[in-house]
Formats: structure tokens, C-alpha cells, sequence
């Protein structure tokens, strides 16, 4: 022993973290000696168990000598002479002793009786907390249970297909089949076509036929589709329903709706005639799915229908360059195949189908999280993850926000309860039993809330039902009920546990004398740490919507550049969703198919409206000047010009089109009155873009607008947003083209025009509409009210952010009242003491509220950039934004101390206001 | 009514105390039962057992010498009180009472 040692002998050392521990939190005026002793155990250990255990031993003992796990007692002056018992129980702190639960509750229920204000704001604030917590958790928990259910759901995936990375949601016509020539490890390929029809029934109950509008739950599939998603099949069967021509199959519950109450099997056979045109014949019945899924068609044409039907013009199969949104894929892999290995084989893939360098590019997805990215496959709603996240971290904080409020409160009135704790203490009672009473008291009020949060979920549903997603509701199941428990356990936990810890400190030699002032007023700076907390989360959220606010009205109030009031755009209202970004060739075949057919009647419908009463202006156009679609060309520039290619957007219309929707000319001259004129008006950005700073110099030069077109410029328009504020307008051609011009707006006189007026009036188009396309459903929009739906997301937003600033900050309030009104009472005396010696009401009141502008003030600093990083995020989603300007945090501030001034104002100036004879003369 | 109450692992952590004499600290008690008793009792029970046994009166400690193998750290050498000679010679007692009181033939029976 004690021998020199060299260094390559040296022995392992403990680990190096491990002694910092030890001398970080040794109990005092122990540290020499333990960490002597241990090294000598350690190498005793390293002797006789070996390196891992030794080091292993090291650490299990620092960590049991270290406070506060260690029982060693740095000071040495406990007293033993008490009774055996008491020693025994003092040893054991968390005794539960089951006897003195009734009197806990009892004392627990009194208490909560006398201080009637206090347990209102607790049970109020936490079960407000909870509600939020548990309205959140069912929206949680259904966006997540999308698609769970299918059997080998881990296997199956979607395919992610676009040029350049970017996403087209769709996959060309002739891609599946080319998967599952090429493409080795996947076990099924199931491509499908959404569609979009009308239903008739020919024979319906009176033997009148039935008709239907499309509800988006018709899908033309391969019979693969019932291999990869499982049904329950009351008639027909998976393998050969969908393998005809003119067949289709429907959930028992699309066939209750069209044929009555019958027995699937007498349903085969039946004829459904869609869009008219389209007869095809049930072959098969399945039953509807119970989980929650994307996939939720309940009508499945089979895809041989598509050569030998209409549908062969409308849904091209071959032709790689082709893009229809409608075409999907989904795959099943082999078991034990990565998609990774798919991945693999998809460029030589898209160099077999486009050429040597292809900008072809696709990914397996998977069908988990489908749900929440809109950029690829499923035709479902679609929910945002982030959106998801954030709001499970709203409902956390928010329930935080309540317990800070317990916790406060019973600090606060923890010196009233002195008395009481020095009594039990000095009666038998140990630190573990008055634990045990100040959790029991939490769980009883933590229960009560619940119980309220319980009673609210249903009338919260009702009156938030436009926030909450459609297949939410209010149901207490197993998953709930468990979930309630976790919250009143969680809840009884942080907010039982400081109060419990405080008060179970308090000595009763000290308490008793009446000091109840107890050494170490650290609570009063955890109270104030929580206050700042608190109003933190709620500045938040008040900049937050502040933020939102500002940004919506300027998105929805700024001048578009187009007049947009009285304007009523015809057609079925459009999906809201994007469709793929524009491809020239991408819809063309179909749209001059059907644009043959339509231009003709179209007309004539223009015709009709412009004779209605009360119509001021009827123009033919392809879309309205703002809104959704999109349809352009990548590769626009000057004629014989090598500059960069430029991207431009189309727009139809005629010489009416700009004076219909008031838009400026700048430069040159409207387009002429004529269907053959080949000219076309580009915007100011347009001109820019091409290289004229003088937007008149422009006049009268070819662009280039496709691959085979080109045309003069005939004026300059001053810019107007085509598209919602979160993308950025392209450059822009108007042109005239006859076969394009499907939609019809509508100007409408509304000056003197009644609500039952304008009622007739649209009857009378629609009347007008039936006449000339009997078949297709008539459907029409105000130009105004479909902008604002492009806003729908964000509006949405905006008010769960003021419902989120409204609750955080009604709690932070709560809890603020509740303090004010607990230290006004305790300082009675010394404001009357203030006021007999001459303080002024004023002077009073100031005293009583400057501590809490001071800390609003530092939440102020502490939420400001935190609020400034994630509303500037925000903001980047919008092409178009204000500016986050310093104000905003100004009056966010000003805001926060307002309210709290109001809240905590009047209890000041009752307290400053009462007669000093009153307060002096108590006790 | 028993007077005093020491624990069992309060009595064999005594009693090493007085074996060791004047090289009684936490590290050479553990290593000792662990070598003697062949019992792993872990390094903090030891310490806080002898802290309680301090409290208790039963013995009493000072800081001793420190070495080199224990990185020049002092040590806090224990030694057993005449409360605690007591309380070990009042257990030796106990137990030699309840032998006493096995009749000797069954003693034998169980040696057999």
C-alpha cells in the first residue's frame, strides 16, 4: 500500500463526472472524508469485482450520498430521548396512514367551504385548463388514429411523384402498370381515379329515377385496391367484382342511400347510371369501415370501364408527360422489402420513361402519415402535423397556467394554515402525514374541476364545432376516462407537491407562537417567478393574435387591384386544394374536348343572364382574376430573345374582361373586340420581367407564351394578386380564346337590390343554368366570399389564437385576483396604519399595483422575442406580410397591464378606500 | 421493555467498529464485513449507519490522518462510546440468555 505507481499501472479512475457530483452536492462538511473513503473503495472493488462493477458501485454511491437523496444529517443535534413509536415513524416519511384519510377530506372540505373565492378561482381556472386539455385530446387523438386499421399498414405506400423534388399529387396514367413490370419487391400495385359525377338511379322507389350530386366518394379502382385496403364483403367478392367492364362496387351504407333498406345480395345486379351517360351494374356490397381513414370512397367503378367508356377521353392512361390530379397509386411491398429499395429503382425508372436526364423524380410515402401531408396521395381532409403539435402544446401550457394558480394560491395561504400544521405536528402528526393532506385536499378540488371540465366538453364542442374537425365528437370512452385519470393524477402531482413540501416544513415551535412570517420568503419570489411566467404564455399569445389579426386584414382588405363586390362566379364551387403547379400539356387534350362541347352552350347561357333583371355585366372567362387554379408556362420570354426564360400565368378573357372587374390599363390599348385576334395584355410585373423598365416600350413585341405560340403585346394592365397572399403572383398574360371560356361571372345591379331580390334573381339563373346543362348541378360563388375561403386556414387560426389569448389570459387574471384579494386582506392593517399617517388613496393604490406592472413588464422582455421568432416563422408562409412592427409588442404590453390593472385595480382601491378605523380596530 | 435499541445492522457495524479499534472509518468497516461476514452491505448504508449510531450516543468520531491511496482526504475515525459498549455487551447478553436457555441436549442434537 502506498507503493509508487507508475503511470501505465495506474488503475482506472472513477468516473470523473461522478466525483464532480459528489463534490457539487455532498452534504456539507462531508465531502473529505466520502470522497477518501470511496476511492479506497474503489479500488477495493476494482480488486475484487472488476472495472464495469467498480465503476458502476462508484456511481450508485454518490448517488446515494448526495443530497437530496442522502439521509446523512449535517447537523448532529437530534434528540433521541423521544418515544420509540416516534422515532420509528419519523424514519419512514411517506407512511400513508389510512386512518386519518376521513379527517384529511373533512378538513380538506371545510377548508374549501370557508375560503368560498379561492376554491371557485382554483376549480374554475384548472377545470377551464382541462376542458382545454381534453378537447384537445379527443381532436389529437382522432387526427391520429387516421388509417391505423388496415392490416399490414406498415407495408403499404403511396408514391410521391413530381418533377424536381417538387409534388405533382398525382401519378401519370401509365405509371402503374410500368411499376409493376419494372419494379421488383412490390406485391401489389393498385391505381385508382378519383372522379367526379353525378348519380342516378333509374328505378327508384315510385319507379321514378333518383338523382344525386357527387359527394367526392366516387373512385374508378383496379381490382388490386380491395387486396391493399380490406373490406368486409356482404356480397360480391374482392377477387372478381372490379375485374369487369361497367361494374362497381358500393359500402352497404352508399346502397341503403340509393336503393332503400335492401339485402345486399339483391343489390348485385342493379344499374347506376352516372353522369348520365355511364351505365354500369353493382357486382358487389362491402361493409363500411369503422376507423377513421383517407380513403373514405364508398363507390368503386372498375377501372376496365375506363377504355370502353367516355371515360377514355377524360382519363388519359398513356402518354407519360400527361398529368392528371385524379390518378393515384397505392402499393403493397413484399414483406421484409425497405422502401428504400423501391426508392433505388426509381431513376432508372424515370430514365426508361424520360429520357437520359430525367427531372422525374418519386418516393414511396407511407400510409401513416398520409394524413397530415396534403402533398401526397389520399383524397381525404387533410391535418397539419405542426398544427397537431402545437396545439397539444397549447392545452399543456394552459393547464400549467391553472396550476400555477393553485400553487400560488395555497402558497399564499399556506401562513394561514400554520396554526393548523403546528397543531397536527405537535399532536403526532409527521411531515409525510400533512403531505398526505395537502394532496388529498388537491385531489378533491383537481376532482371537482374535472368533474366541471366534463360538464363543459359538450357545450364547448357545440359552440367551438366550426374549430373542430367534422368527425370529432364528445364521447366519453374508455380512452377518455383514462385519459381524465392521467390528468387528475398529473394535476394532483404538480400542484399538491409544493404546498405539501412548504407547509410540511413549517416547525411548530416557530409556528405556533404566532409567527407565521416563516424565515426564507422565497415564496414570495417563486410566486412572483410564477406570475412572470404566466403572463409570459399569456403575452404570447396576445402578440400572437395581435400578429394574426393585423395580417389578415391586411391580406383581406388590401386593394387587389380588381373590383371584387356584386360579382358572382357560375360552376360547381372548386376544391379549395392545389392542384398540381402548371403544365402546359398537363390538361390540354381534355380541356379542348370539352371545351368543344361547352363553348357553344356557354354562350347562349351568356346570352340568357344578360337579359335577367337586375344583371348589370355577363362575361365568358376561364377563372376569375384571384383564386386557386393555375395554369402557366415556365418558359415565357421576348421573341428571339436568349434571355433567362421567365414563368407566366394565363388568363382568358375578352375585351370585357378588364372593365368587368375594373382593372387599369397603363399602357396601349383593351384587347380588341374580335374571337380571332391573335394579341394579348401582359401586367406591369410581366413587363418587368421581360426587360422594360418603361412598361410602354413593351407594346406591340412577341412573347413567347407555349412551346408553339407566340403574340404581341396589345397593352400593359396595372398588376392585380391572382392568387392567395401566401403565393407569390406570377407575371401575367391576358388573352382571348373562345374555347377556354367556360365559367361565366356575373355583375350584379345591387344598388336597390333586396336580399329576396337577389334571392330571385340567382333562381333565375339557376333556372336559366337547368335549361341549357339539364345534367350538371348548378352551383355559384361570390367572388368576395370565395377569396375569403382562400383564408379559411388562416381565419381558423385566428381565432383559436384569440380563443388560446382569451383563456390563457382570463386564467393569468384569475389567479392574479385571487392573490390581489389575498394580500389587500392581509395588509388591511398596514394601509390603515399608511392612511391614519396621512397616505394619500392614490399613493396606496400605486403601492398595491406597481409590483405587478414590474413584472408584466419582464414577461414583456421575456415573451417578446420569443413571440417575434415564431410569428416571424408565420409569417414566411405568406408572400405578401406586414411587418412585425415594435408597436405590436407595445400594445400587447399595454394590453397585458390594462387587464391586469383592471383585475387587480378594484381590489386596491377597495382596500385604499376602506375606513382605517375598520382594519385598525380588528383584533 | 427493552432500554436501548440497536438494530441488527447497527449491531454488526458496532461491533467492527470495536474490532477495528483505531482504524475504524466507513471504508475499512465495509471492506471488513464484506471480507469477514461475507456480506455485501453497500458503502452508504455503512455511512449512514454510523452517522445514526453517532446520533444514538453509541459512538463518537474524529478526523484522523489522511494517506495517499485516498488521494490525501482525511478520514473520520470511529470509536465505540461507553453507551455503546453497553448496548454490545447488553445484546451479547440477550443472546447468551436465550442460549442458555436451549436445553443442552437439543444444542447437541443440532451439532450431531
Amino acid at each position: 500500500m502506498g507503493s509508487l505507481i507508475t503511470d501505465d499501472e495506474r488503475p482506472p479512475e472513477p468516473p470523473r463526472w461522478a466525483v464532480w457530483l459528489l463534490s457539487q452536492f455532498c452534504p456539507e462538511g462531508l465531502e473529505d472524508e466520502l470522497q477518501g473513503d470511496l476511492l479506497e473503495m474503489y479500488t477495493y472493488w476494482l480488486k475484487t469485482v472488476g472495472v464495469p462493477k467498480a465503476r458502476w458501485r462508484y456511481i450508485l454511491a454518490v448517488l446515494r450520498l448526495i443530497r437530496p437523496f442522502t439521509w446523512s444529517r449535517t447537523s448532529q443535534n437530534n434528540d433521541y430521548t423521544h418515544p420509540e413509536s416516534l422515532r420509528r415513524t419519523d424514519r419512514a416519511t411517506f407512511i400513508f396512514q389510512p386512518a386519518m384519510l376521513p379527517n384529511y377530506l373533512k378538513i380538506a372540505f371545510r377548508n374549501l367551504i370557508r375560503n368560498k373565492i379561492y376554491s371557485f378561482i382554483n376549480v374554475l381556472g384548472l377545470a377551464l385548463g382541462i376542458c382545454v386539455c381534453l378537447v384537445i385530446y379527443l381532436i389529437a387523438s382522432y387526427e391520429f388514429s387516421f388509417d391505423d386499421f388496415h392490416p399490414d399498414h406498415d407495408r403499404i405506400f403511396c408514391v410521391d411523384a413530381g418533377m424536381r423534388g417538387g409534388h405533382w399529387n398525382c401519378v401519370p396514367g401509365p405509371m402503374p402498370a410500368a411499376m409493376r413490370r419494372e419494379i421488383t419487391g412490390l406485391q401489389t400495385v393498385a391505381a385508382f381515379q378519383t372522379y367526379v359525377a353525378s348519380v342516378t338511379i333509374p328505378d327508384g322507389q315510385n319507379g321514378k329515377p333518383k338523382s344525386f350530386d357527387d359527394d367526392g366518394s366516387l373512385a374508378i379502382a383496379e381490382p388490386q385496391y380491395f387486396d391493399i385496403f380490406r373490406y368486409r364483403w356482404l356480397s360480391g367478392n374482392a377477387a372478381t367484382s372490379l375485374t369487369m367492364p361497367n361494374s362497381v362496387v358500393l359500402t352497404a351504407a352508399k346502397a341503403r342511400k340509393y336503393f332503400g333498406d335492401l339485402d345486399p345480395d339483391r343489390i348485385i345486379g342493379r344499374t347506376i347510371y352516372y353522369q348520365d351517360s355511364l351505365m354500369v351494374t353493382v357486382t358487389g356490397v362491402v361493409a363500411d369501415w369503422t376507423g377513421n381513414s383517407d380513403f373514405n370512397f364508398s363507390q368503386w367503378i372498375s377501372y376496365a370501364t375506363i377504355p370502353v367508356s367516355f371515360l377514355k377521353g377524360e382519363i388519359p392512361l398513356d402518354g407519360w408527360d400527361k398529368i392528371k390530379s385524379s390518378s393515384q397509386v397505392m402499393i403493397k411491398l413484399v414483406e421484409n422489402v425497405k422502401p428504400s429499395q423501391i426508392d433505388a429503382q426509381f431513376p432508372t425508372f424515370a430514365k426508361r420513361h424520360y429520357g437520359s436526364q430525367p427531372a422525374f423524380t418519386a418516393h414511396l410515402k407511407p400510409l401513416s402519415g398520409i394524413h397530415f401531408h396534403p402533398e401526397y396521395g389520399g383524397a381525404g381532409r387533410k391535418a397539419s402535423l405542426p398544427v397537431s403539435y402545437t396545439l397539444m402544446a397549447v392545452a399543456g401550457f394552459i393547464l400549467i397556467l391553472a396550476i400555477v394558480n393553485f400553487v400560488n394560491l395555497s402558497t399564499a395561504q399556506s401562513m394561514q394554515r400554520a396554526r393548523e400544521i403546528g397543531v397536527r405536528k405537535v399532536l403526532g402528526g409527521n411531515r409525510s402525514g400533512i403531505a398526505v393532506q395537502f394532496f388529498s385536499e388537491t385531489l378533491l378540488l383537481t376532482v371537482a374541476a374535472v368533474g366541471l371540465a366534463a360538464l363543459m366538453g359538450r357545450p364547448v364542442f357545440s359552440v367551438f364545432a366550426d374549430l373542430i374537425p367534422g368527425g370529432v365528437h364528445f364521447r366519453v370512452d374508455g380512452g377518455t376516462v383514462l385519459f381524465l385519470l392521467l390528468v387528475t393524477a398529473a394535476t394532483t402531482l404538480l400542484a399538491g407537491f409544493y404546498p405539501a413540501k412548504v407547509l410540511g416544513n413549517y416547525q411548530p415551535t416557530v409556528t405556533l407562537k404566532g409567527i407565521t412570517a416563516v424565515p426564507g420568503s422565497g415564496k414570495g419570489a417563486l410566486r412572483r417567478g410564477l406570475i412572470v411566467f404566466q403572463f409570459t404564455i399569456s403575452l404570447l399569445f396576445i402578440i400572437a393574435s395581435f400578429v394574426i389579426g393585423s395580417q389578415l386584414r391586411y391580406v383581406l382588405q388590401t386593394n387587389l387591384g380588381f373590383k371584387t363586390d356584386a360579382i358572382i362566379t357560375l360552376g360547381r364551387p372548386r376544391d379549395n386544394r392545389p392542384g398540381p403547379m402548371g403544365f402546359f400539356q398537363s390538361d390540354k387534350i381534355r380541356t379542348r374536348q370539352l371545351a368543344t362541347e361547352k363553348t357553344g352552350k356557354t354562350a347562349v347561357l351568356t346570352d340568357k343572364i344578360r337579359q335577367l333583371a337586375g344583371v348589370e355585366q355577363v362575361i365568358r372567362e376561364w377563372k376569375p382574376p384571384i383564386g386557386q387554379d393555375h395554369r402557366g408556362f415556365e418558359g415565357g420570354g421576348l421573341k428571339n430573345s436568349n434571355e433567362k426564360p421567365i414563368n407566366i400565368s394565363y388568363h382568358y378573357g375578352n375585351e370585357d374582361y378588364l372593365p368587368f372587374y375594373g382593372m387599369k390599363l397603363v399602357a396601349g390599348r383593351n384587347l380588341l373586340p374580335s374571337d380571332s385576334t391573335r394579341e394579348l395584355l401582359i401586367s406591369e410585373t410581366c413587363a418587368h420581367a421581360l426587360g422594360f423598365s418603361d412598361v410602354s416600350k413593351a407594346i406591340g413585341r412577341e412573347v413567347v407564351i407555349s412551346p408553339f405560340d407566340t403574340y404581341p403585346v396589345a397593352g400593359v394592365v396595372a398588376d392585380f394578386y391572382e392568387n392567395s397572399f401566401h403565393q407569390a403572383t406570377w407575371p401575367i398574360i391576358i388573352r382571348h380564346d373562345p374555347t377556354q371560356e367556360a365559367t361565366i361571372a356575373v355583375k350584379i345591379a345591387t344598388k336597390g337590390m333586396t336580399a329576396g331580390e337577389l334571392k330571385t334573381l340567382i333562381g333565375n339563373i339557376e333556372q336559366a343554368w337547368k335549361a341549357i346543362f339539364p345534367g350538371q348541378p348548378f352551383g355559384y360563388s361570390f367572388l368576395d366570399e370565395s377569396i375569403a375561403n382562400m383564408y379559411a386556414d388562416d381565419i381558423r387560426t385566428e381565432r383559436l389564437t384569440n380563443v388560446a389569448m382569451g383563456i390563457t389570459v382570463f386564467i393569468s387574471c384569475l389567479g392574479l385576483l385571487g392573490l390581489a384579494i389575498f394580500s389587500t386582506e392581509r395588509r388591511a392593517r398596514e394601509i390603515g396604519i399608511r392612511k391614519v399617517l396621512g397616505a394619500t388613496v392614490s399613493g396606496i393604490m400605486v403601492m398595491l399595483c406597481k409590483e405587478i406592472v414590474l413584472l408584466i413588464l419582464i414577461a414583456l422582455l421575456i415573451a417578446s422575442p420569443l413571440a417575434w421568432y415564431f410569428m416571424h416563422g408565420w409569417l414566411q408562409g405568406f408572400a405578401y406580410r406586414t411587418a412585425l412592427s415594435g408597436w405590436i409588442f407595445v400594445a400587447a404590453g399595454a394590453a397585458a397591464i390594462g387587464i391586469a390593472l383592471l383585475t387587480v385595480g378594484f381590489q386596491a382601491m377597495r382596500a385604499a378606500m376602506a375606513n382605517p378605523v375598520k382594519s385598525l380596530r380588528t383584533e | 421493555m427493552k432500554r436501548v435499541f440497536l438494530g441488527e445492522l447497527e449491531e454488526v457495524v458496532l461491533l467492527t467498529v470495536a474490532a477495528l479499534q483505531e482504524s475504524a472509518y466507513c471504508a475499512s468497516i465495509t471492506q471488513t464485513i464484506d471480507q469477514q461476514m461475507g456480506r455485501n452491505i453497500s458503502f452508504p448504508t455503512v455511512h449512514t449507519t454510523l452517522q445514526r449510531l453517532e446520533e444514538k450516543g453509541f459512538a463518537s468520531s474524529q478526523m484522523g490522518g489522511a494517506t495517499a491511496e485516498r488521494g490525501g482526504r482525511q478520514k473520520r475515525l470511529f470509536i465505540v462510546t461507553a453507551a455503546g459498549q453497553r448496548a454490545l455487551m447488553e445484546c451479547r447478553q440477550v443472546r447468551a440468555q436465550l442460549w442458555d436457555q436451549i436445553p443442552i441436549s437439543v444444542i447437541q442434537l443440532w451439532g450431531a
